[in-house]
């Protein structure tokens, strides 16, 4: 098993059930070929840096998951095939820095915390009570 | 000599931050490397070592496969894309 991400960009022309669909359609054909979704991530129309197909905006959505390398050929065919998707990139990731990295990227999606926000909030707290002091002794 | 340089102090930010990895969807985290024009700037401009130059130039090139990052700027482009961040919403 590997880790993959998968980039795509959709037609902003269509409504939002039909998006779900052709999303619904992806992850299937990843599921079905023996992997395994870890996150999805939407990231909702935005402008292209370029036109595609006349498009200048697009909808973009992020799959993280793991399958065998054989299943990648089927899913890019899928890709390649329907004319809603105007481009899209597969991304493997393969060196323990690169999976460090990847996993993070996972838990950001998923809402899983890790890093520790509080020494932060403490410095923002103890600058706010100086600069309170400091006019009360002026 | 009365060559004006775009960076004054110039050291590796990535090293500074000692990133491991550079994330080709997050493009603020490399628009210091990219010109006006969307080039990739030169080593010698930004002061990134030779690592990390390596990993950024790999991250522009995949997000200018997937319309993140414009492979070229001209007249009439400009007009008629303006280009937004990707995180913005």
């Amino acid at each position: 098993m590997r880790h993959y991400e998968q980039v795509f960009i959709l037609k902003p022309t269509l409504t939002a059930e039909e998006t779900a669909n052709r999303i619904e359609v992806i992850k299937n054909s990843i599921t079905n070929n023996g992997g395994e979704i870890l996150a999805f991530q939407e990231n909702g129309t935005q402008p292209l840096a370029y036109e595609i197909e006349n498009q200048k905006r697009g909808f973009y959505g992020v799959i993280y998951f793991t399958s065998e390398p054989s299943a990648i050929l089927e899913l890019e065919r899928l890709l390649r095939i329907s004319e809603d998707v105007l481009k899209f990139l597969t991304v493997k990731y393969e060196s323990k820095k690169m999976i460090n990295a990847f996993q993070k990227m996972v838990n950001k999606v998923n809402g899983v915390v890790e890093e520790k926000p509080e020494p932060e909030v403490k410095r923002e707290a103890t600058e706010e009570t100086k600069a309170e002091e400091v006019p009360q002794e002026g | 000599m009365a060559e004006k340089r775009k960076f004054k102090k110039r050291y590796c930010k990535y090293c500074a931050e000692k990133v491991e990895f550079i994330d080709y969807k997050d493009v603020d985290s490399y628009k210091h490397s990219l010109s006006e024009r969307y080039k990739i700037m030169p080593r010698r401009l930004t002061g990134n070592c030779k690592r990390h130059q390596d990993m950024v130039a790999d991250a522009i090139k995949k997000a200018r496969q997937i319309a993140l990052v414009p492979y070229v700027v001209d007249r009439k482009s400009v007009v008629l894309t303006s280009y937004e961040p990707y995180d913005k919403k």
